[in-house]
């Protein structure tokens, strides 16, 4: 097998000091047990491709996409290791020679056909005007299977008075580096023409992933506005409801971990909520929802446990509602919930828009 | 051959994959040799199943915890039924009042401690792997760590074990009492037998109080020399630190650079210490240090009882392992000899000496580690893939164990032997390896349980398995 993307990293698969500090709270490997899960095996197992010690299976496939791309594990390697780049780079080698699993290739290819990941009809973008402040982007999940949820958010954002307007969007494509897959060139170009011709001068993205694809990824490097992120906005403005439920708050690892916004979420709830209590997981440690890093789309029933075994965290709070500001973790959570659990689960600012209908229709929520 | 294995774990439990074998290959030690399958076991009953199979029809066994040991104990260098055993990882009681706990072996360090913390106990040996090493591996391994110098090694924490043997039959060694002299101190004889003797199943384990208090500090020297003779002032001078480590200069570089630190570049060695106990007596300890440290020549102490402070200072310690992997380009750290010890009065020898072979090899060795137990880090830093870099290490290892042993000293303080260091643990214990022998073909005839590991390995290390990196000429 050809490696080519794997020998720029081959220093810091030699780097790894086999310590394990990277079986801790790596979703999958919590889940799977077995140490070929973890990221040390990962590297041991790019080492092997490199260096011709190990020939392809479809094992390796299997292992190196097993991988939500949480970030955890960085996080705890005392040596520093750059483990995503090295497991991206496999997955671009493994591609690369044909090898790519199906579920990511029909993405890219409904993605090329419809400019989603579903393959869904595109829908009509209502709330469009001129002058806005803010272009509002919602991205696949959002528009194609939490729709009701962003109804809630555009309903909050009108009600609070944020100047925005939506456009024609099409996928960022932020999700295809990490399966390997290049990512379509002409959506990229469609988004920054439809992005430029709203006028507005910031990106408004309720989506963690979009917002970080727009803002890192070099490919949007000549976007010329700036990147908000939904929950940087809502602190900022005033929140006039209030809740007595006990929440509690999910880090979405794109939010959290790779994008270090930790605090503005819960200086949101905190304003809105007296009851709010931590998961024992919070903040960079918190475990991963399992969505990420094209799992959901190719191992579905691992995805939703890992859901599943977040719930079950977010449960031993006692919280009558889970907070979270991701559509695909706000989806893989719904996924995972049993009809006996109470706990509800919303976007943080789809829970502000249902709190303030409440205000008004007096319900209790 | 394996169906029967698989019968008894269950599917879910059995692998016989390429890639599961990969991983299994290898822990972090620089071996690599492939098990013939590999089961995670959940109770001992199947252990004892297993076992009894394997005995039957002549398959080796490798118990293994978290693959965290240096020096190849848990490769299977015969291939055979690779164990792990972080399944059972049952904390089974906590017994605060007779200051004992029971855990399966597959618990981490680090879990036992943060839930003894409840209590107001510890586990003390205090590995750097805390983290993710087993308690099973760390008896197998007779682990330490920086409390070592005050609360001692596993074996001093371990009071009872149940294990079964390598015929299957299941045994309870040792006692729940804090002392015993009833009979051959037969758990102790399991504590660092590298899982060459038995499978352990479960532990009971002494807990010790945590202290009121704790504080730490750190002593910068303009001289190497001058480390080891203020360690040994310290350990002679009437008190006991609860740890007392250094580092040299290599390490200080790469400390500083991985993690943007800035420790005093023309410093040759840092003492770092931490006394523990109350107010008055941590007072009383931590300036007795402070005055000795002066007497030879520190020329700057930071001394804090502030937790995030001495979090700040243990950072060093804890980063000198991954950073010296970073210290330059093209070098990597092996982990090669790391670990000899020597009597407390011969550290000073010992240190300054090691970077002699150093030098005289043309090989970098960076060092550090639990000075205050004799016990000191060698981080040879190489180029794996080059075979001319692999001969000179093991000349100056050669060198380093000769060195030990002509102080007096031991050729693992901590690590163990495993595949690793064979040769020259037979040259320190010849006068014991008939005994070992005797003890290990009594309990295991056929050899089964972890062949070829301490007294059995080759005498090259360099080719006691294959090396698991892609080394050229
Ligand atoms: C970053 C790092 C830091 C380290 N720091 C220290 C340190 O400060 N002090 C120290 O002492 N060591 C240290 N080590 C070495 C290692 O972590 C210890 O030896 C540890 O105790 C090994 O535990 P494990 O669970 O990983 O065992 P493994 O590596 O899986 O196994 C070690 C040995 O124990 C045997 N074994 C495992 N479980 C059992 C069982 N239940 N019954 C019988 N035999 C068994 C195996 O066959 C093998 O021979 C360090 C290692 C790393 C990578
Ligand atoms: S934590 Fe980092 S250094 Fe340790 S095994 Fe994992 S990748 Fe390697
Ligand atoms: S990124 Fe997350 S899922 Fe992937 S190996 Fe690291 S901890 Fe595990």
């Amino acid at each position: 097998m050809e490696t080519k993307h794997l020998e720029k990293w081959k220093k810091e698969m030699l780097v790894c000091i086999k310590c394990a500090y990277c079986f801790g709270d790596c979703p999958i490997y919590s889940q799977l047990g077995w140490e070929s899960a973890s990221a040390r095996a990962k590297m041991i197992l790019s080492y092997g491709l490199l260096t011709k010690g190990i020939e392809y299976t479809d094992s390796i496939l299997e292992n190196f996409f097993q991988c939500t791309t949480c970030k955890q594990c960085e996080l705890n390697c005392p040596a520093k290791v750059k483990i995503l780049d090295v497991i991206e780079a496999a997955r671009k080698d493994l591609v690369d020679n044909g090898y790519c699993y199906p579920a990511h290739k029909l993405m890219r290819e409904v993605v090329e056909k419809s400019g989603n990941i579903y393959g869904e009809e595109k829908r009509k973008k209502e709330s469009v005007q001129k002058g806005a402040e803010y272009a509002l982007f919602v991205g696949c999940v959002g528009t194609y299977r939490e729709d009701e949820s962003i109804k809630r958010t555009i309903k909050l954002l009108k009600k609070l008075g944020v100047s925005f307007t939506r456009f024609d969007e099409v996928c960022c494509g932020g999700v295809f580096p990490y399966v390997g897959l290049d990512n379509y060139q002409k959506n990229v170009q469609h988004n920054k023409e439809e992005i430029k011709k709203t006028g507005a001068k910031k990106l408004l993205t309720t989506c963690p992933m979009c917002y970080r694809t727009f803002k890192n990824n070099p490919e949007y490097s000549d976007l010329g506005v700036e990147v908000v992120h939904i929950t940087q906005l809502l602190n900022k403005l005033n929140i006039d409801v209030k809740t007595d439920k006990v929440v509690t708050y999910h880090d979405p690892c794109d939010l959290g971990r790779h994008l270090g916004i930790y605090e503005e979420p819960r200086e949101i709830i905190k304003k809105f909520a007296s009851h709010f209590v931590e998961m024992d997981k919070n903040r960079e440690n918190a475990h991963c929802c399992g969505a990420g890093g094209g799992v959901r789309g190719a191992f579905t029933r691992l995805s939703i446990n890992m859901a599943k075994n977040r719930l079950k965290e977010a449960l031993n709070t006692k919280a009558d509602v889970l907070l979270t500001e991701c559509p695909s973790c706000l989806h893989n959570f719904k996924n995972a919930k049993k009809k006996r659990q109470r706990i509800q689960i919303y976007n943080i600012s789809e829970y502000l828009s249902i709190l303030m209908d409440r205000g008004k229709k007096n319900e209790d929520l | 051959m394996f169906e029967k294995i698989k019968d008894i774990v269950g599917e879910k439990n059995f692998s016989d994959n390429l890639i599961d074998k990969y991983i299994y290959a290898s822990d972090a030690s620089i071996y690599q040799s492939l098990p013939s399958v590999i089961v995670r076991p959940g109770t001992v009953e199947e252990i004892q199943e297993i076992i009894k199979y394997a005995n039957k029809e002549r398959i080796p066994v490798i118990p293994r915890g978290a693959g965290t040991g240096e020096t190849g104990g848990a490769v299977p260098v015969d291939g055979g039924i690779v164990l792990d055993l972080k399944r059972m990882n049952k904390i089974k009681e906590i017994r605060i009042g007779d200051v004992l706990c029971k855990v399966e072996p597959g618990v981490v360090n680090n879990e036992l401690n943060n839930e003894l913390k409840e209590f107001g106990f510890f586990f003390p040996p205090t590995p750097g792997s805390g983290r993710v090493c087993t308690i099973g591996g760390m008896i197998a391994n007779n682990a330490s760590g920086m409390r070592a110098v005050k609360y001692g090694a596993t074996r001093d924490s371990v009071l009872g074990l149940k294990v079964v043997l390598p015929q299957g039959e299941l045994v309870s060694l040792g006692t729940e009492t804090i002392v015993h002299s009833s009979g051959y101190q037969l758990a102790r004889l399991m504590v660092g037998s590298e899982g060459t003797l038995g499978v352990i199943v479960e532990a009971t384990l002494r807990l010790r109080p945590l202290p009121e208090k704790r504080a730490a500090g750190r002593a910068m020297f303009y001289r190497l020399g001058d480390v080891g003779k203020a360690v040994s002032a310290i350990i002679t001078g009437g008190i006991i630190p609860s740890a007392l480590e250094f580092l040299d200069n290599i390490v200080i570089k790469s400390v500083n650079e991985v993690f943007n630190l800035d420790l005093p570049k023309n410093a040759e060695a840092i003492v770092l210490f931490e006394c523990d106990g109350n107010k008055a007596s941590i007072d009383y300890e931590i300036n007795k240090i402070k005055k000795v440290c002066q007497k030879f020549g520190s020329f700057r102490i930071d001394i804090s009882d502030d937790p995030q402070e001495m979090k700040e200072i243990w950072k060093i310690r804890d980063s000198a392992f991954p950073a010296t992997c970073r210290y330059k380009e093209n070098l990597v750290r092996m982990p090669l000899a790391e670990d000899v010890a020597v009597p407390i009065s011969k550290v000073s020898d010992l240190i300054v000496n090691l970077h002699k072979i150093g030098l005289k090899n043309n090989i970098i060795i960076g060092t550090y580690g639990h000075v205050g137990e004799g016990l000191v880090h060698t981080a040879f830093l190489i180029n794996p893939e080059l075979s001319e870099q692999w001969e000179k290490a093991k000349k100056a290892i050669s060198e380093i164990f000769v060195l030990a042993q002509n102080l007096g000293g031991t050729t693992s303080g901590e690590h163990g032997i495993g595949l690793s260091k064979a040769p020259y643990f037979k040259k320190e214990r010849k006068r014991a390896l008939n005994v070992m022998r005797k003890i290990k073909n009594a309990l295991d005839p056929n050899n089964i349980l972890n062949p070829h590991k301490l007294m059995d390995a080759p005498d090259d290390f360099l080719t006691a398995t294959k090396i698991r990196y892609a080394v050229r000429e």
